[in-house]
């Protein structure tokens, strides 16, 4: 296999998981989009630690991006409880307060 | 057909399906059932890349941790009507109209880049006129080279194909020797820094989201508006006097459908062990300010 | 892929008669058939064992009718009884998830079988990282629970997922500390390696006996592993004296057959990873296998080119004594489930993280300081047995090359490794 194959379900995971955040408004959904996309920038990351002189250290920062989305996904479920506990609903388009 | 091209197939077309069908979906569990496939499917593509160790990672931390907190986060805010809420339909045109410009440009620029000058400027540090380029057959080829596993992998402590389990926790510790542009093996700059900064950082995250997720009883929505329905008798008397001396936001008091998701949730925390103190809409405290 | 019998890997072997694709498919055919029979063949034999030892310990008899003595045919009975009933799905259910949820967790309680070596070099797939990723997916199991009592759209379901949910998430950190220990002791992460290191005479070669740490990570390990497959007393996910049956309340027939064929086969996996880790994997400890050595190199090319007879007999032994060590495990959490009281919920989550988090935390701390105290003041890292050091030397042969020793390679199969 070559590295254009890998990018290529690279992409396709990127831009389905910004349709997913942009489209949701269940707040997880679009949580679930931003995780599509750190997987999306793993795997090439990974792709390009095996196909190119990047060698170990695509490896090492994609280890951190996992790290990354585990720590984000666990805040991102807090301030989603949080705003349900708020306004009893996780449609992110309620969370309109401030503009009234 | 190699075994390769084929375990690749299956895997990343479960990949791209997953993630489509994600956005595709309305319903949240599903949806995660959905980003399962496709993060289990890029775990498979992660063995293939000879990743093994960020491959177990990615179970683990992903599906066995993150899709769970997901769906268990489903389960905390699911409130009747929030399992689906589908985008309009001008919304769905103009996200699938952006998407799939997007894939197209991404594709467009993977298929047109010339990743193997690239990679051969990348290791010479020059810019070379010729895109073909004779190889050198020292060199590790765009197609066959590893991180680890041959002879002339740039990884060092690495044994056999997708052995990277080591080299990266010696990259970790701050040990990583690698071949430099002139073949010589150097000790390069480790990530000891990076390793010790997100260890704080997930202590800090721990910390946060415990800190964001803990159950509020006391003084439950002390500051979302004045008016709202309170929960003891004490806070009754503050929030008269807050109303008395005129600070209420009165834009915050009109009636809306915020406000009476505001009340309900009030009930919620309360809970029933505090309903007695609970006022009605009809308490003198409300009716002051409206 | 692994070796199965000869000094190749069994996808290698294949390969050198049936061609690159072929053989590939072959062997994973081969490995998935002989996995599925340790997966659906040993739970078989523990439904009838859980029968059996609860009807003891209650002063009972257990089943004795079915199948003459001993009624050991009472699970084939069972499942007949299964298959014959109605597969219902309740009209409030998420029909598509509900039907989709038993496989789920069919599929991650059998895939940890996966890295799980049976004996020298018999696994279906030997990785370096193998402790990872068999705890990486000994974890995912949760999920076809979680969506079972998401889709029920039955609030005993429900109940029953969060908690296992909640319980899951928590107790996966002391099963990764713990599991950590022996790996550290080691320095591997490979199932063989650490399998191989403790091999030879005497006991003090397991790893439960190499410091007074692991010793006590082992107990530590086994009642979080108890706690991850939710067996009683951390049942609380089906706790059937207050919700229902939980999480599978609303199934009937074979899809809660799965559940409850998944919830076995994980009861073996997770003891099987404690004998791997701490209790001497395929070695029995008495040096045995020392004095049977020779027998390796009997039998070579004997039915097939490739095959060696007398290998493949040791290895078959080392196979037995480890599905023997792995079932005593297996009767332990049996014996322990009829025996304790189902806790509560907050005294499990307490157990969890005010217990069992700082131990191994503190296990983990004292096991990596042990080796540099010791060496400091003996002048030697361990008190009993040979140094891991010695032993890692001598396994690093086995476990980082596939090939075991004095095995020919067929000339096909030579070309295709080549």
């Amino acid at each position: 296999m070559s590295l254009g194959a890998y990018l290529a379900v690279s992409a396709v995971l990127f831009a389905s998981g910004l349709t997913c955040m942009m489209t949701k408004r269940h707040a997880l959904g679009v949580l679930m989009g931003v995780e599509l996309i750190l997987n999306s920038a793993c795997l090439n990351l990974i792709a390009f630690a095996r196909y190119t002189s990047l060698g170990i250290d695509g490896q090492v920062f994609a280890l951190f991006v996992i790290v990354i989305a585990a720590a984000e996904a666990a805040v991102a479920l807090a301030i989603a409880l949080n705003y349900y506990n708020n306004f009893l609903t996780v449609d992110v388009d309620r969370g309109d307060e401030l503009k009234r | 057909m190699t075994v390769l091209q084929f375990l690749f197939a299956v895997f990343a077309s479960t990949t791209c399906l997953g993630a489509v069908m994600v956005a595709l979906t309305q319903n949240i569990v599903r949806m995660a059932f959905w980003l399962m496939v496709s993060v289990a499917s890029a775990a498979g593509l992660f063995f293939l890349l000879h990743a093994d160790f960020l491959a177990a990672a990615q179970l683990l931390v992903y599906l066995g941790g993150t899709v769970v907190i997901l769906v268990f986060g489903v389960m905390l805010t699911a409130g009747g009507r929030t399992r689906s809420l589908s985008p309009t339909g001008g919304e769905t045109i103009v996200a699938a109209a952006l998407a799939l410009s997007l894939i197209m440009l991404l594709l467009f620029t993977v298929g047109s880049v010339d990743w193997e000058r690239l990679n051969t400027i990348a290791k010479t540090g020059q810019v070379s006129p010729t895109a073909a380029q004779p190889k050198n057959e020292a060199e590790p080829q765009l197609t066959e080279s590893s991180p680890t596993g041959d002879e002339n992998s740039p990884v060092l402590g690495a044994g056999r194909k997708g052995d990277t389990g080591h080299a990266l926790g010696s990259a970790m510790i701050g040990f990583r020797p690698q071949w430099n542009r002139e073949n010589q093996l150097v000790l390069g700059t480790g990530y000891l820094l990076p390793f010790e900064i997100i260890s704080v950082h997930l202590l800090v995250v721990l910390i946060g989201a415990a800190y964001l997720a803990r159950a509020k009883r006391q003084l439950p929505s002390s500051r979302r508006s004045p008016d709202a329905t309170s929960t003891s008798l004490l806070w009754d008397q503050d929030s008269a006097q807050l109303d008395s001396s005129g600070s209420a936001n009165p834009a915050l008091s009109q009636s809306s459908p915020v406000r009476d998701d505001l009340s309900r949730s009030q009930n919620l925390v309360s809970g029933t062990g505090f309903s007695m103190f609970t006022s009605d809409p009809q308490s003198p405290n409300s009716g002051e300010v409206s | 892929m692994a070796i199965l019998a000869t000094g190749l890997t069994l996808e290698q072997f294949l390969s050198g008669y049936a061609g690159e694709f072929t053989g590939f498919l072959l062997a994973v055919l081969i490995h998935t058939l002989l996995l599925f029979h340790v997966f659906a063949v040993s739970p078989a034999f523990f439904i009838w064992l859980e029968r059996k030892v609860s009807g003891r310990i209650q002063d009972r008899l257990g089943p004795t009718r079915v199948g003459g003595k001993f009624g050991w045919l009472q699970s084939v009975a069972d499942g007949i009884k299964l298959i014959q009933k109605e597969d219902l799905a309740p009209a409030a259910a998420d029909q598509w998830l509900f039907r989709l949820a038993p496989y789920l967790a069919l599929v991650a309680s059998f895939t940890v079988f996966m890295v799980l070596p049976f004996s020298r070099g018999w696994a279906a797939v030997i990785i370096e990282s193998s402790v990872f990723l068999a705890l990486a997916i000994i974890s995912l199991e949760v999920l076809g629970i979680i969506l079972a009592g998401w889709s029920s759209g039955s609030k005993w379901a429900l109940f029953g997922s969060m908690r296992e949910a909640a319980q899951m998430v928590s107790y996966e950190i002391p099963l990764a500390l713990c599991a950590l220990i022996p790996v550290m002791a080691v320095g591997s992460l490979n199932f063989v390696t650490i399998a191989e290191v403790q091999s030879g005479f005497f006991l003090t070669n397991w790893l439960i006996f190499h410091d007074p740490f692991t010793f006590v990570a082992f107990f530590v390990y086994f009642t979080v592993a108890i706690a991850s497959v939710k067996r009683a007393p951390f049942d609380l996910a089906e706790a059937e004296s207050e919700l229902v049956a939980g999480f599978h309340t609303e199934y009937s027939g074979m899809r809660w057959s799965y559940f409850f064929l998944a919830e076995y086969a994980s009861m073996l996996s997770v003891s099987c990873v404690a004998v791997l880790l701490f209790l001497g994997g395929w070695w029995s400890g008495t040096g045995l296998e020392d004095l049977l050595a020779p027998v390796r190199n009997w039998g070579q090319n004997f039915p097939v080119q490739g095959f060696s007879a007398g290998n493949y007999a040791l290895n078959l032994l080392g196979a037995h004594i480890f599905l023997f060590k792995a079932s005593l495990l297996v009767t332990v959490q049996i014996w322990v489930r009829w025996t304790l009281p189902r806790l509560r919920i907050d005294q499990v989550m307490t157990t969890c993280l005010k217990y069992l988090i700082p131990i191994s935390c503190a296990l983990f701390l004292g096991a990596s300081l042990w080796p540099l105290t010791l060496t400091t003041i003996l002048g030697r890292p361990m008190l009993l047995g040979r140094p891991v050091g010695d032993r890692l030397y001598e396994a690093s042969h086995y476990s980082s090359s596939p090939a075991a020793t004095n095995v020919t390679r067929t000339p096909a199969a030579e070309e295709v490794v080549r």
